[in-house]
Order: structure tokens, then sequence, then C-alpha cells
């Protein structure tokens, strides 16, 4: 007997209207928030001290700090487990069943929080977002409200135990505004199924690559909970990503780290699921582990990754990757073991291209890549003017190794390194590229 | 002039001449999950062959890895 291919609804809740006042609740567009009550929920967790409710709105002169992770309000209905499986509850498989979501807002967390010790390059990071002018162009986060999460937390926390409270924090208060929409009819609703191949259309995969650092506390990237070390390839059901299962270190928000919000609307999933079927049959997803320390491991992920979408019998695949210029080899390497086993390959990549776009893209390159979409050069740096308003946890901006400067000034920033969404890592901007 | 590297495809696209295999990009001149002695004897090993690298005439890219005979990338 033929299992039945996994299936998941997704029921959307747009929020046009975003307001503190009165009861957590939402009606016809409108998303109510009680301070009160979404405080309490923060302040269970012992680990947090303080926590403080602010909403951001597209085109207000607001500068946001301190920003560690970024979240869509998302909730399973029905069906096995909860969104953010290992995190949020049980280890359970999901992908099934019917989410609710609350789309055109976010959750954004902004925590402050200092490493007692610097492990080396692993250091925290937090990024910046303006909601209006240069900065606005810049980055999709700044063309929705948010409700502002900040956060002050216990001192002397270890890093994975102030990440887990950040993490938890957000998650929870994500969930509790997505169920304001139980019982409620929705706006619209689409289906998420690997349905059966369609006869004559090419196969094609997904490879996402996804840096960590084996040697720090957390790697960057958890699977189920699970941070992800020097892992081979995984093979994952796309709905999978739709539930969460694939979050970030929230401590380190550098603009070329998807936050959970990109993992749970990865956009090449989005519209790879919208030509499933029509233009090609779609197998599914390779996790891919990148940044090996040494020709081997670079030379073992690339031939593994290659073997398992040649075993899954595809005729081509989709290269996307977090990471810089280390992992970046391995990616290489992976395009073309793929082209050298006969799968077209597209690459999908950022460029570090200079200050004007001319100088060399990549660190290396392979012959065989011969088809890459670029998502925009990164190098450029972001001049932003002075803000009205600012919300950070703390008093002043800290970015990589630059003395701490007042939130309250213009400032020059690296779009890949501080600035939320200033990398489109996962191909979801509207970005172009000139030749040269 | 000789590269000591754990990445010898990157050392390769660059044109470097004499490329000595090296242990891993965060340290590629030793290995410090070895015990202390076997440590300091592989690192030294590891500069022996960069030097006789550097004494080596080439005419191509040529690769030196310590405690391996010497081969053409």
């Amino acid at each position: 007997m033929m299992r039945e291919a996994k299936r998941l609804e997704m029921a959307e809740f747009p929020v046009k209207t975003l307001r503190l006042e009165g009861q957590t609740r939402y009606e016809g567009g409108t998303l109510e928030l009680n301070v009160n009550e979404i405080t309490r929920l923060v302040l269970q967790d012992s680990r947090i001290e303080t926590a403080a409710i602010e909403l951001v709105f597209p085109g207000e002169k607001t500068r946001i700090y301190d920003i560690r992770d970024a979240v869509e309000p998302r909730v399973k209905v029905s069906g096995p487990g909860v969104v953010f499986p290992g995190i949020l509850g049980p280890i359970e498989p999901v992908g099934e069943g019917k989410n609710h979501r609350l789309s055109g807002v976010r959750v954004i967390v902004s925590a402050d929080y200092k490493e007692a010790i610097r492990p080396g390059q692993q250091y925290e990071q937090r990024a910046i977002l303006d909601m209006w002018g240069p900065g606005a162009g810049a980055s999709e986060y700044s063309r929705d409200p948010a409700v502002m999460l900040v956060l002050r937390l216990a001192p002397g926390l270890h890093q994975l135990e102030a990440h887990a409270a950040v993490q938890q924090a957000e998650y929870r208060v994500a969930r509790r505004l997505a169920e304001t929409t139980v019982g409620l009819k929705p706006e619209r609703t689409e289906v998420f199924e690997l349905s059966e191949d369609i006869p004559l259309l090419p196969r094609i995969v997904l490879i996402q690559g996804v840096i960590t650092f084996a040697q720090d506390p957390h790697g960057g990237v958890s699977y189920y909970g699970m941070p992800l070390r020097e892992s081979l390839n995984t093979l994952v059901h796309p709905n999978e990503l739709l539930d969460g299962v694939l979050t970030p270190y929230t401590l380190r928000a550098a603009g070329h780290w998807p936050r959970t919000y990109d993992w749970l609307n990865h956009p090449i999933v989005l519209q790879l699921y919208k030509e499933h079927g029509r233009r090609f049959n779609w197998v599914g997803v390779i996790l891919q582990r990148i940044r090996f320390e040494n020709e081997t491991g670079k030379q073992v992920t690339a031939r593994n990754a290659s073997e398992v979408a040649e075993l899954l019998r595809v005729d081509g695949a989709i290269v996307a990757r977090i990471g810089g210029g280390n992992a970046f080899m391995d990616v290489m390497l992976t395009v073309q073991g793929l082209e050298k086993r006969g799968i077209k390959t597209v690459l999908v990549s950022y460029e570090q291209a200079g200050p004007n776009g001319t100088e060399f893209p990549f660190i290396f390159s392979v012959p065989e890549a011969d088809a890459i979409v670029s998502t925009g050069n990164t190098s450029v740096p972001l001049e932003l003017p002075t803000p009205e308003r600012t919300i950070g946890a703390s008093d002043m901006i800290q970015i990589g190794t630059v003395v701490p400067f007042s939130p309250r000034s213009p400032l020059s920033v690296s779009r890949t390194e501080d600035y939320l969404g200033g990398a489109d890592t996962l191909g979801g901007d509207y970005r172009t590229t000139d030749l040269y | 002039m000789a590269q000591i590297t754990a990445v010898f495809s990157l050392a390769e696209q660059m044109g470097v001449s004499r490329v000595v295999k090296g242990v891993n990009i965060p340290h590629p001149c030793g290995d410090p999950k070895l015990p202390e002695e076997k440590d300091r004897q592989l690192r030294k090993k590891i500069v022996e062959t960069a030097f006789k690298a550097l004494q080596t005439n080439v005419n191509q890219q040529a690769a030196f890895a310590p405690g391996e005979k010497d081969a053409s990338l």
C-alpha cells in the first residue's frame, strides 16, 4: 500500500491594523495586544529580568538595534507535533495537519547580552534595522510592522542559556499571537504537498548549504532544536521547514544569517511548491552542513551531496547557501560534483564584490558553475541618517569590534554583518545585478 | 614562494607554485588534538617540508605533503 504524502494546510490571517490595547485578539484584520498579558508570558522565564513591548511601523523614523531574531506568528491547530518541534514541544514528525499564520507582521526581539569570554571569531552579533530611508530599501524587514520584544536578561547566563531565553520568549509570544485566530475563518489557505510525480517532467532537488561552527557551543543553526555540527547531508521534507525545524542561534544576528522568519518562509521553498507538478517534480531538500576545515571535509561533503542527489534520480539541482568564504568552497565543490554527474545545477548566492561591485565576487569558483543567480552585492556599506525614535535593549549600539556609539547618530554599516536582512541570503528580495 | 594551507584547491586556483599540505584552516601548521610531543613533531615536519619546497625547482604547480612523496597537482 502506498503511504499518503505529507499534506500541510497553511491558513493565512493578514494583519492590516496593529494596536497595543484591549485584550489580545484578532478580528477582521486587526491584531490587538494586551501588553500586561504578553509581558507576563515572557517574564515566566526567570532568565529574563525585564521585558517591554513596542510596535514599529514602516515609514516612521525609527531605528531598532540589539536585534537577535525575528519570527512570524504561526501555530499548529491540527495534526501531529507543534511548530518549532524540539523547542516548543516534543520531537514529533511534523509537516502535516493545519497551521495558522499571521501575515504582514513579525515579532522582532532585541536583547542585551555580552559573552563573558569572546570565543575566537564566533562572537555574539546584534543587528540594526531602520524603518525608513535608505535602510528601509535594504531590507524586507522594514516593509511590515512588527511587535518588538525588548529584553533584559539575568546577569551571568551562559551563552546557550541566554540564547534559549531569547528564543523561548519570542516563539512563545509569536505562538500566543497566532492563537488569537483559532476558530476563525482564514482569508486564504494554501496546501503544501509533494504530490506524486507527473510523468516526463524533470526531477529537481534544493540543496540548502548551511554554515555551522563545529567548535562553538551552538553551531549557528539547529535542526529540531539540535545544533548542527560536522554532519553530512540530511534529506528534509520541505514541510518540515514550514513547521520550523530549522532555527538560528539567536545571539548571532548578522545580515547574512537568516533569522527564524526566513527559514519559515524560505523563498525558494515557497516558489518550488508553486511550480511543483507544473514545470518539474520537486523531490525535497538536501540540508548540507558546510564549512569543513580542510580539503578532505570539503571534498567529502560535496561528494556526499552529489551522491544523495544522484540516488534521488534528479535531473537538476538548485544550490543555495548561507555562509562566507570558507563555506563557499564546499558549495562550489558541490556544484562541480553535481555537474560531473550530469545533474544540471544552478547556484543562488549573494556577491561580495567590493563597494563598486566590480571586484571578483567569490573567493573560489569552478568552471562547472555556469548558471548563477546573484541576489545582489552586499559589499556596499549602508549610510543611515539620524533617527527620531530608537528602540534597543541597551543604551548604545554595539556592533563588531567598533567602540559602542549612540543609536541617535548617523552611521555607516555593513549590510552583511550589521543589518537585519541586509544580505538576501535565500533569494527572496528583488535586487538586480549588472554584468561587467 | 611556498604556501602552507589546508585548502589546496583554493591555492591551486590562486596560482600558488608550491603548495604545502597543512592540517586545518584554523591551524595549518599543527594539530591541537594530538599530544603535545606528537604535535611538535608534526609542526616541525610541516615547516621542514615548506623549506624543502622552497629549495625545489618547479616548472608547474606542485604539492608537497609532509611525510609523502612529492606530487604534481
